[in-house]
């Protein structure tokens, strides 16, 4: 197991390493963006010095080198625009996108597992086909246009509901849903399909014919045998939530890490976009090598059976 | 076994991070709801902004975001008339001109920052040496190159020596600079100043939450009296749709950049409009090979679009038509001839240009959102224009594409874009119609050498003269086609005394509740 | 292996293959659901400009804003007098080319590495498994922006980008799917007769993944359709005049309180578009290789 998890690690620095040498080059090829930051009457000898100031004269892989030794030490540089250390910007926007997320994921989880195991239980029922309908439905709305059309119905016709920024519980409820709409739909299905797994299994079928009351029965032996491949799920699909929060911060104005990256793209302010690539790397690896631990721990089990 | 324990982990993992956002929430939840309640709202006022400031520094970013927030902290030497555009004094009582090198500015006695440290020539000095001092890192120092010293002649005056004739130093003082304090900046640090800002100005700094809002008290000492709003915040909210709702349910008092078509949405009494010092235009390239070269074809353009028509069917009317390179609000403003709509004629002029108008193919690039309607407007000249025959190809970018095409002369014949705040024609004009320009793309060599006489008269009367000719030199060269000044429009809550301004600022100080 | 045996079928009774589609088909109407919309979508995409009420181009600005089901506009007409439902039935093009193009590219690159890393693998499966998690250590929809703002917009840089963040996940199942088949019994005696690499290749490794790859790109098509609305509502799409789903909803979003039909329909229009290929791509994969049924 050790070596295991001391193998997966250095994978994880190798990949982050990647990531951010593929996005270094990939941003330096766009140009560099001295003149966006300057004012428009800037004389070209002016736009020269700052361009020289800024570093962005010097050959590429000068840049490349220096950029990686610094970033080793945490160091990505100050924002084009403000001056600010990058990654201490981005360190700040981080707790108001894990709030996001966090929340969207513990509201879809409360909703979608009752969901799936009653889908379940209920199999072939209009309930279970309703339910179903619905999660496929939700798989293909975007979540941008289900966040103005909340904003259309609770924040602007019936009033209700806050629109935009951080605060009080309420601010949070349209930002959270409409994260939450996409995982809803997925762990819905997801858990009805685990859960019918279990049920169809022999231990079931011969306690179910032993006269074990049905609904106990699912509580006992279905949910618990399902719930490692859902957490799994859930683990991965933790990423996936901090990737639709860049759009969900977008649309409700809400100041983590997702919107920061799009003001930066739209700026150019490099430094800090290199920085978001490093933290959202890390987080994905973190995320991605505890679902591996999770599946090293799940499958000698199911070896076994 | 382990399962169990490994499931009640991660369980335990989610909760303690759940918790914890709650409680970052609820902190934040109790701060935030001051200035919500009917009682506090006399003393308090939330204003929807599009965008945050990029540091709270003085004297750094050249920023329309950033200039209007910090402005409410720091006090510029000279402002602006928020509806005639002239010159105010501020921190400086009076100036003057004393050679082509040499400026002379007298400084308001008695004036003290937020930590109670004094006001004084030093302090003009420190927050100039700021700006040309390479090492911040300053992007204004751009414009202020050419200042070769500040002198503090006595606690109360200062001379600005420059290395060259700089007849807009007026121009570069009220639009650029603020007053810092030398004592605090020193003894904390850029890092902790550009976070923690002191200033002269009517607000002293609470907090700051990047990208969420900017909290601001009323400095009771302010030398211009006590500011009638008590706390000021200025909430971030970039997208329009979540600031209409924000405004509409009350949370947010204020807010610019209303889309022309939901004026109706917030009911005119509650809507302030003013024609902006921006000007909204198309430029005509000659500077690319193709038959905007010739004159004819400029002035078949001109005659082909109809602007009125832009402005009231697409910007309901919310803009102020202009038919040369200067608005009203500039300083040696001309009346200049207007190209009438007339199709007819365009067609006739191009044919005199040697071609048909279906032989025309144009490209015509936009940038999306930047102006009002700015990509529907040039879908509209498109239409226009394709009604004469001319075959146009619009392209919309992103706005920083859009920048970068035009500044590397990428665009083709024609793109729109906007210009301002503008009030003096020097900058306008050799900004736009030089050869090294790129915001127009249009040059013409004698006109060039036009342009560099007139920038470089002192005297009152020439400079009018020459700047008028120019006027209508640029008007017969068909340039470009003038558009209109963007009109500004504001939400305001029913009982907000607010007069918005033509240089874009939200002064609190000059806000107050009925 | 089924899908070999599907394979196998459908070659032996070729005359029969549509029927027995259709046959297949009939049996599931969610399948029939997303068959239809499907049709439907590539039919408006061909033949949209000519059934078209009004020129989606046309733009008389007296006419702007106007409500559904006025003055003869349907679903209404937008800031600059254009009819939405013209719009709306042209910009079934770019979604489809967009949806096509993009897991085409994205399959053939992501087969090609695939089959690589499976076939042979050794030092090359590891290094282009590396890279394949590197771009998974990603979100999708920040690295197409990411790509967008470096490349610039339009149809097809959208579709560059979008092929760009999408054909690890082929890659990674192509590999598996040819490294399961390299474990069977056909493949394994083929080797030991000295049949060469190359013919095993193309003989029996390429057929056999074809159905997953088919079924895969099909379920990917509603992503892509789902992303390229959400990058050109933050603005790295499309880009108008071109009439496009997502950039009609970019252009609208600011009338949401004014006009809301002009964020209603396109959007409505994209999930009926996501839901049919879903659907679709749902029945395709339970017909045709039941073993990769739920995730």
């Amino acid at each position: 197991m050790l070596d295991f998890i001391v193998k997966r690690f250095i994978q994880v620095i190798i990949v982050v390493f990647l990531a951010l040498t593929v996005v270094f080059f990939l941003i330096r090829l766009s140009g560099d963006p001295t003149t966006l930051f300057l004012p428009p009457d800037a004389p070209r000898e002016q736009i020269e010095e700052y361009r020289e100031q800024l570093g962005f004269n010097r050959p590429l892989y000068a840049q490349y080198g220096d950029f990686m030794i610094d970033a080793v030490q945490g160091d990505f540089g100050e924002s084009l625009r403000s001056g600010e250390d990058a990654l201490g910007l981005v360190l700040q926007r981080m707790p108001a996108t894990f709030q996001l997320a966090f929340a969207a994921l513990i509201v879809s989880l409360l909703i979608a597992i009752p969901l799936g195991v009653l889908s379940a239980y209920k199999r072939n029922t209009l309930f279970d086909r309703i339910g179903v309908g619905l999660s496929v439905v939700g798989q293909a709305i975007p979540n941008f246009w289900f966040g103005l059309i909340l904003i259309f119905i609770f924040a602007a016709q019936l009033q209700f509901l806050p629109s935009s920024g951080g605060g009080s519980i309420s601010h949070m409820i349209l930002p959270v849903f409409t994260l939450a709409l996409y995982s809803i739909s997925r762990f819905v299905r997801f858990t009805r399909s685990a859960m019918l797994d279990v049920l169809n299994k022999d231990y079931i079928r011969t306690s179910k014919a032993a006269g074990a009351p049905t609904s106990s029965l699912v509580m006992k032996y279905a949910l618990r045998n399902s719930l490692i491949p859902i957490i799994t799920l859930v683990a991965l699909d933790l990423g996936v939530l901090l990737g639709g929060a860049v759009v969900t911060e977008v649309v409700f104005s809400w100041p983590g890490v997702g919107r920061l990256l799009h003001q930066s793209l739209l700026n150019r302010d490099f430094p800090i976009v290199l920085a978001g690539v490093f933290i959202i790397a890390i987080i994905y690896a973190v995320i991605n090598f505890i679902a591996d631990i999770l599946y090293a721990y799940v499958n000698p089990q199911i070896r076994v059976k | 076994m382990l399962k169990k324990s490994l499931l009640a982990v991660l369980m335990l993992l989610f909760l303690a991070a759940c918790t914890e956002g709650t409680d970052v929430e609820s902190q934040n939840g109790g701060a935030d709801e001051s200035g919500n309640t009917d009682g506090e709202q006399q003393e308090s006022i939330v204003i929807g902004f599009e965008g945050d400031a990029a540091t709270m520094m003085a004297n750094h970013d050249v920023n329309y975001t950033t200039d209007t927030l910090i402005r409410n902290i720091y006090d510029p030497l000279i402002d602006r008339d928020g509806q005639t555009g002239e010159f105010v004094p501020v921190l400086a009582e009076e100036w003057e001109n004393i050679d082509e090198t040499t400026w002379y500015f007298k400084l308001k006695e008695g004036v003290e920052f937020h930590n109670g440290a004094e006001f004084n020539a030093e302090s003009v000095k420190y927050s100039i040496d700021y700006i040309l001092d390479e090492s911040n890192g300053s992007y204004y120092r751009s414009r202020w190159v050419d200042v070769e010293e500040v002198v503090v002649v006595s606690d109360y005056e200062v001379e600005i020596h420059t290395s060259r004739p700089f007849p807009s130093m007026i121009e570069r003082i009220t639009e650029d600079l603020l007053i810092m304090e030398p004592g605090y900046v020193e003894e904390v640090g850029v890092d902790t100043a550009s976070n923690e800002p002191i200033g002269t100005g009517p607000y002293t700094f609470v907090e700051w939450s990047r990208d969420n809002h900017l909290k601001l008290e009323a400095f009771d000492d302010y030398w211009q009296g006590e500011p009638s709003i008590k706390n000021a915040e200025f909430r971030i909210i970039p997208e329009f749709s979540a600031r209409m709702s924000a405004f509409m349910g009350g949370e947010v008092h204020l807010f610019k950049n209303i889309p022309v078509d939901s004026v109706e949405e917030i009911g005119e009494d509650r809507v302030g409009e003013v024609p902006s010092s921006r000007i909204n235009y198309l430029a005509l390239s000659n500077l690319v090979d193709g038959p905007l070269e010739d004159v004819n074809v400029r002035k078949a353009i001109n005659h082909a679009i109809n602007a009125d028509e832009l402005l009231e069917a697409v910007l309901n009317d919310y803009g102020t038509r202009i038919t040369g390179p200067l608005s009203e609000l500039n300083s040696n403003y001309v009346e200049t001839e207007d190209y009438a709509y007339d199709p007819d004629l365009a067609v006739e002029l191009i044919e005199e240009a040697g071609y048909t108008p279906e032989d025309l193919t144009l490209t015509l690039d936009t940038p999306s959102g930047r102006y009002p309607m700015d990509s529907h407007i040039a879908q509209a000249i498109a239409s226009q224009l394709q009604s004469i025959g001319i075959n146009v190809e619009v392209q919309v970018n992103e706005w920083g594409n859009h920048l970068e095409g035009v500044q590397n002369r990428e665009t083709g014949d024609m793109f729109i874009l906007g210009w301002g705040p503008a009030f003096e024609p020097q900058s306008t004009i050799e900004n736009l119609f030089t050869e090294d320009a790129p915001y127009s793309s249009f040059y013409d060599e004698e006109l060039e050498e036009k342009i560099f006489e007139t920038n470089a008269l002192f005297d009152e009367d020439a400079r009018f003269e020459g700047y008028a000719e120019l006027q209508h030199d640029l008007v017969e060269q068909a340039a470009w086609v003038p558009l209109w000044q963007q009109a500004d429009l504001y939400a305001i809550n029913e009982s907000l005394n607010f007069s918005p301004r033509v240089d874009e600022k939200i002064n609190v100080f000059e806000i107050s509740w009925e | 292996m089924n899908a070999t045996e599907v394979m196998d079928n459908q070659k032996d009774k070729k005359p029969s293959k549509v029927k027995d589609f259709f046959r297949k088909l009939s049996r599931s109407w969610t399948g029939m659901i997303g068959f239809s919309i499907i049709v439907l979508l590539l039919f408006l995409s061909v033949f949209g400009e000519w059934i078209v009420p009004y020129d989606p181009m046309d733009a008389p600005l007296s006419k702007g804003l106007l409500p559904p089901m006025t003055d003869g506009h349907l679903l209404g007409t937008d800031q600059l007098g254009r009819d939405i439902l013209s719009r709306i039935i042209v910009g079934a093009r770019v979604s489809v080319i967009i949806g096509l193009a993009t897991a085409l590219l994205a399959g053939v690159v992501g087969t090609i590495v695939g089959v690589i890393a499976g076939f042979f693998r050794g030092w090359i499966d590891v290094v282009l498994m590396r890279i394949v998690d590197v771009q998974l250590s990603f979100p999708f929809i920040l690295l197409v922006l990411v790509i967008n703002a470096v490349i610039g917009t339009g149809l097809t840089n959208i579709v560059i980008s979008l092929a760009v963040a999408g054909w690890v996940i082929f890659a990674r199942v192509v590999r598996s799917e040819v490294l399961a088949l390299r474990e069977k019994e056909f493949i394994t005696a083929a080797i030991a007769t000295g049949v060469s690499k190359f013919e095993i290749l193309v003989r029996h490794i390429l057929p056999n993944i074809f159905t997953p790859i088919i079924i895969l790109a099909s379920l990917q098509i509603g992503t892509y359709i789902i992303a390229e609305a959400s990058v050109s509502f933050l603005g790295f799409g499309v880009q108008p005049p071109e009439p496009a789903w997502g950039n009609m909803l970019n252009e609208g979003k600011d009338y949401i309180f004014s006009s809301w039909w002009l964020i209603t329909f396109p959007g409505i229009a994209i999930i009926i578009t996501a839901l049919g290929v879903n659907l679709f791509g749902d029945w395709l994969r339970d017909t045709l290789d039941p073993d990769l049924k739920g995730e």
